[in-house]
């Protein structure tokens, strides 16, 4: 195939996941759903990509399959060119420094009983970073990015001595520690309030900026993903109902499903009196 | 483990910051002690402690008293309690009380050696079966269930009566083997249950291999569980043992409590020592009490919900 200069990050082509729901021995009728019914995407090097929709839309779903945690039913991704369906040994260890996650709950997706220094040092480790030094350094630097700083002061501490905006950037600095090429952040402040939202809406901007990372931004907040992104598709019932550039997504909707959705956003008004 | 606001607020602000593990540990003993049947238990065993560790002063004194070997060149047959014999003498003239205090260091050397086998045997299979699934966990379970149901202290018997008398080890080892499928069962249905947390997502995302999630992330988190399994398992350990010897097929150079049940019946003193029959029954009895009433505290502290609920009206 013809490599041109910009190849893109990500190529989701006809992808299909099913869940059988057989696993029950009185559910007579294996009922299958169908959480992502032949998705097509494709995202470029360097972009903001937003990912929106209701709840139970397969965004997660999507994810996970772009993270290789789960396995495609039909259909092929492609990573940087290379279809990711049949990476094994060294080569999805490779797939698995480029490609990161900054996850929904930051409450459960850090070990209890392992310290910020050891969550955020453990993929250096993994990646074979022997010197110690060198791991203090970089997590430090991570930490110190994520907006955790000084990072010493945090390196012995538990998740459950931080507060649920210190362990998002807790997660954000391990995801980043390798300087990843490709990040997905599913709903990343979906337990945060508004104002912490905001900063780490501003975090993942910067990060963007100062590390050049192609962002997979999963929300289903249609204010955030304006905020953020270059380009957002909107997902429903596991389909991509629209695509397109975010600003003129949200301004001329062109899917019922979409307008819905812009219309279900809570607006808060003062009224005046 | 609750922590209090001003616990949360001192972890983050005093220059030396506890690490999470031993804050939990420091949490949960205080709980734990608070219950009057942990307070009993810890204090049963210390006593036991304090046997097992003072059984190696009266040999010292006088060769005597050595619980084996020592024999008083002044009496043949079984005596009472006197100021020379404290519980008086078994059918040689060895000393009951010394073999007494080692059997505590036997019941010791037995209970937590063959626990702490069955805790290791049970946990690594019980994560193993939890984490891989499928196949292989079903094979484990299988394999798991036969030796639950197997009945232990007659296999064991049957390997005596086959192999002769059994070395001490032998039978530690035998009841660890014996004793590993109920904690596996345990261990496995947390795994199964922690494997669903996004942490473990996390940890193959960044590229973990399944070594390391076993042991960084499953094995730290099922690990209370196994501790308190450990004291359950001891009491157990503790019991077989005693069976065995009791049955004559104990290790008979080995003074452990058992072994001096079974010299008291063999000698047919049965009934004309109780001198000599009722301290090491009672021993026996109370030492696998504090294991399992420390095992019952440690539960309630383990398991929210036998907690005692002081913050609810
Ligand atoms: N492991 C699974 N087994 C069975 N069904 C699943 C599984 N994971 C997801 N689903 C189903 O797939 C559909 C999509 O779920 P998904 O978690 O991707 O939604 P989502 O868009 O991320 O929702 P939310 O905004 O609530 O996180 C849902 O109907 C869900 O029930
Ligand atoms: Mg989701």
């Amino acid at each position: 195939m013809p490599d041109t200069p910009a190849e893109p990050m990500v190529q989701i082509q006809g992808i299909k996941k099913t869940y059988s729901e057989d696993r029950s021995l009185f559910a007579r009728s294996a009922q299958a759903l169908t959480a992502i019914d032949g998705v097509s995407l494709c995202i470029e090097k360097g972009e903001v990509f937003g990912l929106v929709g209701a709840s139970g839309s397969g965004k997660t779903t999507l994810g996970r399959l772009l993270l290789k945690l789960e396995e495609i039913d039909a259909g092929q991704i492609r990573f940087q060119g290379k279809d990711i369906s049949g990476l094994k040994g060294a080569a999805l260890k490779d797939f698995r420094r480029r490609v990161q996650l900054i996850p929904q709950d930051p409450y459960q997706s850090l070990n209890p009983y392992m310290s910020i220094f050891d969550t955020v040092a453990e993929p250096l480790i993994i990646h074979g970073i022997r010197s110690s030094e060198a791991r203090r350094q970089k997590a430090a630097q991570a930490l110190d990015a994520a907006g955790l700083s000084p990072a010493a002061d945090f390196f012995p501490s538990y998740p459950h001595q931080l507060s649920g905006g210190q362990r998002q950037r807790a997660a954000i600095a391990r995801a980043m520690v390798l300087s990843p090429e490709f990040v997905i952040a599913d709903e990343p402040t979906s337990m945060l309030d508004a104002t912490i939202s905001f900063t780490i809406f501003k975090l993942l901007a910067d990060l963007r900026k100062t590390q050049g990372v192609t962002l997979l931004f999963i929300t289903h907040d249609l204010a955030a993903a304006r905020f953020l992104c270059d380009r957002i598709a909107v997902i429903y019932k596991g389909q991509i109902v629209e695509s397109g550039l975010s600003e003129q997504v949200i301004n001329n909707p062109g899917s019922d499903y979409t307008r819905a959705l812009i219309n279900a956003q809570p607006r808060f008004s003062f009224v005046n009196q | 483990m609750n922590f209090s606001a001003e616990t949360r607020a001192a972890c983050n602000t005093a220059a030396a910051k506890r690490s999470y593990n031993l804050q939990r540990f420091l949490d949960g003993w205080a709980l734990f002690y608070e219950n009057p049947v942990g307070k009993l238990g810890v204090f049963l065993l210390a006593c036991f402690g304090v046997m097992a560790l003072i059984s190696y002063i009266p040999p010292l004194i006088d060769p005597m008293y050595h619980p084996m070997t020592g024999v008083d060149p002044w009496i043949s047959n079984a005596t009472g309690p006197s100021a020379k014999h404290w519980l008086g003498t078994d059918n040689l003239g060895r000393d009951l009380f010394t073999q007494l205090l080692t059997g505590a260091r036997i019941a010791f050397m037995v209970g937590i050696s063959a626990a702490f086998m069955s805790i290791v045997f049970g946990t690594l299979i019980g994560m193993i079966a939890g984490y891989a699934g499928r196949v292989t966990d079903a094979a484990l379970m299988r394999f798991a269930d036969m030796i639950m149901v197997m009945p232990s202290l007659l296999v064991v018997l049957l390997l005596a009566s086959l192999f002769g008398q059994l070395n001490i080890w032998i039978i530690v080892l035998l009841i660890a083997l014996f004793r590993w499928p109920g904690v596996s069962r345990v261990i496995r249905s947390q795994t199964l249950s922690l494997k669903q947390r996004p942490f473990i997502d996390m940890a193959r995302v960044a590229g973990a291999s399944h070594m390391r999630i076993i042991f960084r992330h499953i094995l730290p988190n099922v690990l209370p569980m196994a501790c308190l399994y450990m004291t359950f398992r001891v009491t157990s350990a503790i019991i077989v043992e005693a069976a065995l010897a009791f049955l004559g097929f104990g290790d008979p150079n080995t003074v452990s409590w058992g072994m001096m049940l079974q010299w008291v019946w063999k000698t047919g003193h049965m009934f004309q020592a109780p001198y000599w029959l009722l301290p090491p029954g009672i021993c026996i009895s109370l030492i696998t009490l504090s294991f399992y009433l420390i095992g019952r505290a440690m539960e309630e502290v383990l398991d929210p919900r036998l907690r005692k609920e002081e913050n609810f009206e």
